[in-house]
């Protein structure tokens, strides 16, 4: 270790503690910052992109799968963010709500478009090959902001657990899933709206 | 592969797929009008929504090295949207449409909630939004039009005013309501194209939106057309008129 960096982090420290007493900007939440991007501030855009590439990126490529396919939906996903930040509606959920869902409809709409077909194969034949919840639990259990989660997710019954993974993550349309599974359509929508709402109320969200 | 038609879906049933994205076009279509009519329904399907964008917060890993700047690159030439309801400019200050400018503000804000019931959500995805989108397009052309000349006249038995604005260069034409109110049960209004000979065609159905106004572009060719009428009829429309116009504009 360098014998300096304790002193310069010292350093950092008594500056900090000196700049308390100033006034305390309160934090910028999601929606601020949207609102910022929406009057065309390019500094707020690179905070937000800051804030939500990891998480855009990490589910278009859980649903998509394929690395380069997924890295172009992303770049879609951000830019549309710059574009359309001023048709956010506050009054109708939160930042996060949005641009997650932004992100997954661009990304069931390539899986489901024409040209993805030869994804599309490639994605059912991996379906045979693995449970993709448990893939999808192992791949997040480890990180301690996902871990109420996947709590959530654990604590559904497991028809309702597959039915929403391989909707939401799998980007399986409803039709798809009960041919999948063999049951009927209303079946596989009752999975799906029990296993969100049980998530819901265990995670206590608002919308 | 199609689904079994099914006349009296329940909703509800739809809320959870539908914050997963795993209905059909069609079905988010019908359930996005659903929820406008039910603000429970749009209660449950917003937190359901709120709860799957948790479940794609949790699917985060880094981003490819190189993404960035390939963002920002594009994102520097990329216009953005400007914010719903802002976007139609419909110029009403003209000497020529002074009698009826009012009416013509109406359409514009016909058009404006139109592009608020767009962008919900940032994104259009149903093909009916799709559809309505480039029915305002079509509306916002022809009203802009420099040759657009309109007439418009009272609906009988009604407050209600309808004016058609027809473009002869762009051979198209548009009508505009506003204080008009909901067809009976069963029924639709219907615009007709009617020739000097009396003879009518079809320029298709509409209803007015909650508000008395509408904005729907005629579908055939006004050139050889001597007026526009308007009758009620039964639901789906008929092939030829079967009542007593309540508003008739001639063309020439």
């Amino acid at each position: 270790m360098n014998p300096d960096s304790g002193r310069l982090g010292r350093v950092t420290a008594i500056r900090a503690s000196a700049d308390s007493p100033e006034p305390v900007v309160p934090p910028e939440t999601p929606e601020s910052l949207l609102a910022l991007v929406a009057r065309g501030d390019r500094a707020a855009f690179d905070r937000l992109y800051d804030r939500y590439a990891n998480a855009v990126y990490g589910l278009v490529r859980r649903v998509l799968r394929d690395p380069a396919q997924s890295e172009e939906v992303t770049q879609e996903v951000l830019v549309d963010l710059w574009r359309s930040a001023a048709s956010f509606d506050p009054d109708r959920g939160s930042a996060s709500a949005w641009i997650m869902t932004i992100a997954h409809r661009k990304a069931v709409d390539r899986v489901r478009s024409a040209q993805a077909s030869t994804l599309r194969d490639v994605r059912v034949a991996q379906l045979g090959e693995e449970r993709p919840y448990d893939v999808v639990a192992e791949a997040v259990e480890h990180r301690m902001e996902t871990e109420q989660v996947v709590r959530a997710l654990k604590d559904l019954t497991d028809l309702q657990r597959e039915a929403v993974t391989l909707a939401y993550y799998g980007g399986y349309t409803h039709v798809q899933i009960a041919e999948l599974l063999g049951v009927p359509l209303g079946t596989v929508k009752t999975r799906i709206r029990d296993g969100l709402i049980r998530m819901r109320d265990r995670l206590g969200v608002t919308a | 592969m199609t689904e079994p038609y099914d006349p009296q879906p329940d909703r509800y049933l739809d809320s959870g797929a539908y914050a997963a994205d795993a209905l059909s076009p069609e079905e988010v279509a019908a359930f996005e009008a659903a929820m406008a009519a039910d603000p429970a329904l749009r209660d449950e399907a917003d937190s359901l929504r709120a709860t799957t964008a948790r479940l794609g917060m949790a699917a985060a890993e880094p981003v490819p090295a190189g993404l960035r700047d390939r963002v920002m690159a594009e994102v520097d030439q990329t216009r953005q949207d400007a914010p719903a309801g802002s976007g139609v400019v419909v110029p009403i200050g003209s000497r020529r449409w002074s009698g009826t400018a009012r009416l013509l503000g109406a359409a514009a804000a016909v058009l404006a909630v139109v592009t608020i019931g767009v962008s919900v959500w940032g994104v259009s995805v149903s093909r009916q939004n799709d559809a309505l989108v480039a029915a305002s397009a079509e509306v916002t052309r022809v009203i802009t039009a420099p040759d657009a000349r309109t007439i418009s006249g009272p609906v009988d038995g009604q407050a209600g005013r309808g004016a058609v604005v027809v473009s002869p260069t762009l051979d198209a034409a548009v009508f505009v309501a506003e204080g008009l109110g909901a067809p009976p049960a069963g029924q639709t209004y219907q615009l007709w194209l009617i020739g000097a000979d009396g003879s009518a065609s079809s320029a298709g159905t509409f209803s007015p939106g909650q508000d008395g106004m509408a904005a729907v572009a005629l579908s055939g060719s006004p050139e050889t057309a001597a007026a526009v009428g308007m009758t009620l009829e039964p639901q789906g429309g008929s092939t030829q008129p079967t009542t007593t116009p309540v508003l008739a504009l001639p063309l020439a």
